[in-house]
């Protein structure tokens, strides 16, 4: 399921992140940096199918998450492990609110006739 | 195309048996973040550095072939007692899970069948015969029972039928069923329905029962009861080693020693040993997205689950076969600069890569024990999912942050590369002791080394891939 656009940028983000909290972490330096942010994510599925190119959410543990979900027909969201859902109905946008309290890597899956995979949510630590 | 419809046509005749897919959430959903760049480097990094350490520090100096490591530091008897308690619990719990199996609430995490054989036994047993001693000789049901059903009949079971074991079967058994055991692991549907796994319980013991009758509970349990052999392998790690002969004895000993070995294994032993680290690779390679491109490109973006079943079931097999062949040219090549046969350098070097095996396989679940193993609190108080609360920790809610993200990548960077020194520790130890001549068995460690970089790297670069999920339900 997951396209190339995964693989290829993989590793340039992570070069990002981790030149950032990777090796500082390896040293001992990682400082404590600014506060938890709001971040916000539109969100729209097609035919079953994320509509925008994510595949990856990138949040850092503590940030407030907010997602605005619509979809072309009925289907229940659901991140796994936070174990929150929303029932996004055509026409409409359901916000999925909540705190990035715990860091790790998270489906958010569609479920509808069958349950999709639609993107992963990382909350990396701080 | 046509091949693509045999293939569904065989595996819709084994869909029956696997029932219908759990639609609840798989009990093997990880939640790990990828390792980090540099935490990948730092681990490649460290190993390489190590490696040349050892070499320098250790290859040259004239070795003793005595090795001290090899010997118990400590011997205690066990108390009949516990030894008897425990086999006792062990006898409750298999009847308890095939009970709970068969007729307790079908959903995966409203019955401790899926989480008490999955998580807690299988992975928890693992861990529990790697880092501290094997127990498993101690308290085998299958072993128990079938020697309390001995004591009772006051006789031997299946004399009159016995056969002798064939010699050159060795332990293929082992082997076939450890295959069969690792695609019910990873590829099989239906493995969370607590029914099927009662099931596979069952047609087990039966199965163990009968070969205990026909060759001799001994000769099974060293050939063919692939659990004994698997935490057999993983427990010679282990600084603690059970004696059952008759006298339960418990040998301390450094970690591992038991790994050590003058006799060269058999072929069968060697292959149950590259098999049992190919599934390790193979079941972190399942999850990346590479092998989620791999699939894509041969099934197309809507997976059918079935193909993709084969898919994975090819890959458990090429896995291993990857590696044998691999470990066949390294043993080559160091047979060759040792001047020994192929055959006695391959048995004598594979349990060398042992602890990396069993290093990345901590690295791999040691979160998801953590987290999933969580479930065996509620599911105690209600075990077949009645609605019981007989400890009053059924309401009990998990917590997926019971480990720190940063103390994971730390845990996994500090045990693949502590692995792969004992790897190359194990590995020249064994060719000083074989070879006799520091220079011979140093100059024999050149192609596992490479072998062992190799391996160590691999683990690592699997750990910094995200985790892809594929075929959701």
């Amino acid at each position: 399921m997951p396209g190339r656009g995964l693989v290829g940028s993989k590793w340039v983000n992570e070069i990002a992140i981790t030149a950032v909290f990777g090796l500082a972490a390896l040293t001992g330096l990682a400082a404590q940096t600014d506060g938890a942010d709001i971040r916000r994510f539109e969100l729209r599925i097609e035919n079953g199918r994320l509509s925008n190119n994510f595949q990856t959410i990138r949040v850092r543990q503590g940030d407030s998450v907010e997602m605005d979900w619509s979809s072309d027909r009925h289907v229940v969201i659901h991140l796994h492990g936070y174990d929150v859902e929303a029932a996004v109905d055509p026409g409409k946008t359901q916000k999925l609110q909540f705190r990035a309290s715990v860091a790790g890597r998270f489906p958010i899956e569609a479920h509808a006739e069958r349950h999709r995979v639609l993107l992963y949510l990382e909350v990396h630590p701080r | 195309m046509k091949r693509a419809a045999a293939y569904i046509a065989l595996v819709s005749l084994l869909t029956p048996i696997l029932g219908e897919a759990a639609s609840a959430h798989a009990l093997a959903q990880r939640y790990d973040l990828p390792l980090p760049l540099g935490y990948f480097l730092a681990g490649c990094g460290a190993a390489v550095a190590a490696t040349f350490v050892i070499v320098a520090l250790f290859f040259r100096k004239r070795s003793h072939s005595e090795k001290p490591a090899s010997r118990a530091i400590l011997v205690a008897a066990i108390p009949g007692v516990l030894v008897a308690g425990l086999r006792l619990l062990s006898i409750a719990f298999a009847i308890l899970l095939v009970i709970a199996g068969l007729f307790g609430n079908p959903g995966t995490f409203k019955n401790i069948a899926p989480v008490a054989v999955w998580v807690i036994w299988w992975i928890g047993f693992g861990f529990l015969a790697a880092f501290v001693g094997n127990i498993w000789p101690l308290i085998n049901p299958w072993s128990t029972l079938f020697e309390l059903a001995e004591f009772c009949a006051r006789r031997q079971l299946g004399e009159s039928f016995r056969l002798q074991y064939p010699k050159w079967l060795g332990v293929w058994p082992a082997c076939a069923l450890f295959l069969l055991f690792a695609w019910l692991e990873l590829v099989a549907p239906a493995r969370d329905v607590p029914r099927n796994i009662a099931i596979g319980i069952i047609l087990y013991s039966l199965m163990t029962w009968t070969a205990f009758a026909v060759f001799g509970r001994e000769t099974w349990l060293k050939n063919g009861e692939v659990f004994s052999v698997a935490f057999g392998l993983f427990g010679r790690f282990a600084p603690l080693a059970f004696d059952m002969d008759g006298q339960n004895r418990v040998y301390v000993r450094s970690f591992a020693a038991g790994l050590l070995t003058r006799e060269p294994l058999s072929a069968s032993m060697t292959a149950f040993v590259l098999l049992m680290l190919g599934t390790v690779t193979v079941d972190g390679l399942m999850e990346t997205p590479q092998w989620a491109e791999v699939v894509r490109l041969a099934i197309g973006d809507d997976v059918d689950p079935r193909l993709y079943m084969i898919m994975q079931t090819a890959l458990l097999v090429a896995g291993p076969l990857i590696l044998a062949a691999l470990y066949i040219v390294t043993a080559a090549a160091m047979a060759r600069l040792s001047r020994s046969k192929l055959k006695e350098a391959a048995g004598l070097f594979v349990l060398s890569l042992v602890p990396i095996a069993i290093a990345y396989h901590l690295a791999h679940y040691f979160s998801l024990f953590a987290v999933a193993g969580q479930f065996i609190i509620p599911l105690a108080s209600d075990p077949f999912g009645y609605g019981w609360d007989l400890f009053g920790t059924a309401l009990y809610r998990i917590d997926i942050g019971v480990v720190d993200a940063r103390f994971v990548w730390y845990l996994c960077v500090v045990a693949i590369v502590t692995g792969h020194i004992a790897a190359v520790w194990v590995g020249h130890a064994t060719a000083v002791s074989a070879f006799g001549s520091s220079r011979i068995a140093a100059r024999s460690q050149y192609p596992m080394l490479l072998l062992m970089v190799g391996y160590t790297m691999l683990s690592l670069w699997i750990l910094a891939q995200p985790i892809v999920e594929q075929g959701a339900r």
